[in-house]
């Protein structure tokens, strides 16, 4: 069997929590359901062990459902990721109150799980990218800011992907008070930038038209969200603009390539030591 | 991960050639002519203003990596073939050829092997050849990246023209190994564990460095008897008679097509992806059968990330590499130190070989 070449493909970190969270997805449903119909050993079932009997189940689908494409449903999986942290946190404080071995046990495994998917779920991040300067999180910002901006019908000439590495590098390379800016200019895109469209969740999990709402609302904005316009404007040019790709996209040549340049004499010029004593 | 760099070699879209039949020797033959190697190897030559007496060409087949002699062996390159490869390379006049490799982490459980030793042990004849021991001519040499100023082998080194002669076979840490995890028995330091493995740096990415930094001109791959399972890459009870000898003058594409011919995705190699990200995507042309291997046995998911995690850890890598090695040859003697405990070991590890494994 052929396999499509993709640099940005599933790599098999990715494969293997999809797996997973199949697998966890399908373990918390039938756990619910045992529990619903066999309460005794994890507590006495009133309406707030119910509700987290239902909690638990909500948790397997949802997980269920985003396991279906942990890239593309990956609102469901970060829904599911603080869900499923809190129905074990609630577990274990149940079972301590009730004196229940059973659902300590299980409230125990669910927060193991839960930080498990957590951890391989930057892993997959890390093989995929391993920014030098930004978080995984603003990484992703950073991605998805290049997708939106360079957003166009023909193919552009780098993938927003290789845009985020380029301004990565670049601000890994530079040593500038500016550093800190751009990560909080990222920070406040990701998570207070959608709230301007009532969205609150984050700017990665939006879709690409909501992306773009939100960032023509701050096009036209005054205060900090001007700021913030600028910067993503700066951010995704540079990443763009500073690639060979994205010069030659808009015509741009080096000036060794152009044809005036040949033959031109472009050893630097050397001047005479104006002070040969040494100024004294 | 840095953006896509082209490379003269890696990056460039190539044809990978699937050669197969009965008799090893003349499909190997066929993979030499078919896959324009001597061609190749006529053009660097002719690059390099050297005479012919003088052009070095290194060629690195899986060597260390044996543990028994075995005829035919599923765990390293067949010495016939290489010798088959290098008898072609001198009826063309070239006579400076060298077969290389470096010591390994199997010297953590056995003593006295050095390249000469088990390279003497699986047939090599070092007839109109030498065989190089890269772990004893360690230079410094600044890599760049993770490695950054390291060793190379010298003669890995001075190379005007690279081969990798690669096995055939499944590998725990990354699904399957070829002609790019090769080059990582390049890395002139026997303990790579400790040098090139874990923190700040993982052994995809040396790997995919020295290949960068010391490029290698062709690929040859070993298919005609292949290893599977769990433990492939060092050895396997039921070698699969594959009958197929591969050619690339891109080891890149070699290792992808390798990847498609087990059954696996080749981006979920931790070696090919290394690359993938480094050079870019390129078109590939495969010529012969493209059929998966059938009967094999694939590693799963599971494992290779389960030896991820526990290679970030040096002495549990390093305990777990000796409680592995489950067999050698009697004329390398087994590490005195615990020594009862790891042979208690080795004995459950024959038990659960079996366990880990996903038939296709």
């Amino acid at each position: 069997m052929e396999f499509p070449m993709k640099v940005y493909g599933l790599n098999v970190i990715e494969l293997f929590l999809t797996d997973m969270l199949t697998a966890l997805g399908w373990g918390l449903i039938l756990f619910a359901v045992v529990a619903g119909v066999y309460p005794n050993p994890f507590f006495p079932l009133g309406f707030l062990e119910g509700l987290l009997v239902a909690g638990t189940g909500v948790a397997g689908g949802l997980l269920l459902l985003g396991s279906g494409g942990i890239r593309h449903n990956r609102p469901v999986v970060d829904v599911a990721g603080w869900l499923l942290p809190l129905v074990g946190a609630l577990w274990l404080v149940e079972g301590l109150l009730a004196g229940r071995a059973g659902s300590i046990i299980a409230g125990m495994a669910m927060l193991a799980l839960a930080a498990l998917s957590v951890f391989l779920r930057r892993q997959a991040l890390q093989a995929r990218f391993s920014p030098r300067f930004f978080s995984l999180r603003q990484f992703e910002t950073m991605i998805q800011v290049a997708d939106t901006m360079i957003e166009a019908d023909e193919t552009p000439a780098l993938h927003p992907i290789e845009v985020a590495i380029h301004v990565d590098h670049f601000l890994h390379q530079i040593d500038s008070p500016l550093r800190t800016d751009i990560k909080r200019v990222l920070f406040v895109v990701e998570w207070l930038l959608p709230l301007l469209i009532l969205r609150p969740i984050a700017f990665s999990n939006l879709g690409s038209n909501e992306r773009r709402r939100a960032v023509e609302k701050v096009i036209g904005a005054g205060g900090l969200f001007r700021d913030v316009a600028r910067g993503l404007k700066l951010l995704a040019s540079a990443g763009y603009y500073g690639s060979p790709g994205g010069m030659a996209q808009v015509g741009y040549r080096p000036f060794e390539q152009r044809p005036r340049s040949q033959g031109v004499d472009q050893t630097p010029k050397h001047y005479p030591d104006p002070h040969p004593d040494g100024g004294g | 991960m840095a953006p896509a760099r082209l490379h003269p070699i890696y990056s460039k879209d190539t044809t990978v050639w699937i050669e197969t039949g009965e008799d090893r020797l003349q499909v190997m033959q066929w993979a030499i002519e078919r896959a324009g190697f001597l061609e190749n190897i006529e053009v660097v030559y002719q690059s390099a203003g050297k005479p012919r007496a003088q052009f070095l060409i290194a060629i690195k087949p899986n060597i260390m990596t044996a543990s028994l002699y075995q005829n035919p062996s599923p765990v390293y390159t067949d010495p016939e073939l290489v010798e088959f490869l290098i008898s072609r390379l001198r009826e063309q006049g070239y006579q400076n050829i060298a077969v290389v490799e470096a010591r390994n982490v199997y010297d953590y459980s056995y003593q006295g092997r050095n390249v000469a030793a088990v390279a003497q042990m699986v047939g090599y004849g070092a007839r109109g050849y030498r065989v190089e021991d890269l772990s004893e001519q360690m230079e410094p040499y600044d890599y760049g990246g993770v490695l950054g100023q390291h060793f190379v082998g010298r003669t890995w080194r001075d190379a005007d023209y690279r081969i990798s002669f690669a096995k055939n076979k499944t590998h725990w840490q990354c699904f399957y190994t070829g002609c790019l995890k090769n080059i990582y028995g390049c890395l002139p330091a026997w303990d790579k564990m400790k040098h090139y493995h874990g923190k700040g740096r993982e052994y995809y990415q040396c790997c995919i460095l020295i290949l960068d930094r010391f490029p290698v001109h062709f690929g040859f791959l070993d298919a005609w008897v292949s290893g599977d399972g769990f433990s492939g890459h060092v050895r396997d009870a039921k070698p699969n008679r594959t009958n197929t000898i591969m050619a690339s003058e891109n080891v890149f594409a070699l290792d992808w097509v390798i990847g498609e011919k087990m059954g696996v995705n080749p981006a979920l190699n931790y070696v090919v992806q290394e690359a993938l990200h480094r050079w870019g995507s390129i078109h590939i042309t495969r010529i012969g059968n493209l059929s998966e291997w059938h009967p094999w046995t694939n590693i799963r998911p599971f494992v290779v990330i389960a030896m991820d995690a526990i290679e970030e850890a040096y002495w549990l890598s390093r305990f777990f590499s000796r409680a592995f090695a489950s067999q050698q040859d009697e004329r390398f003697p087994p590490v005195r130190k615990w020594r009862w405990l790891f042979r208690a070991l080795q004995a459950l590890t024959r038990l659960f070989e079996g366990a880990f494994v996903t038939k296709t």
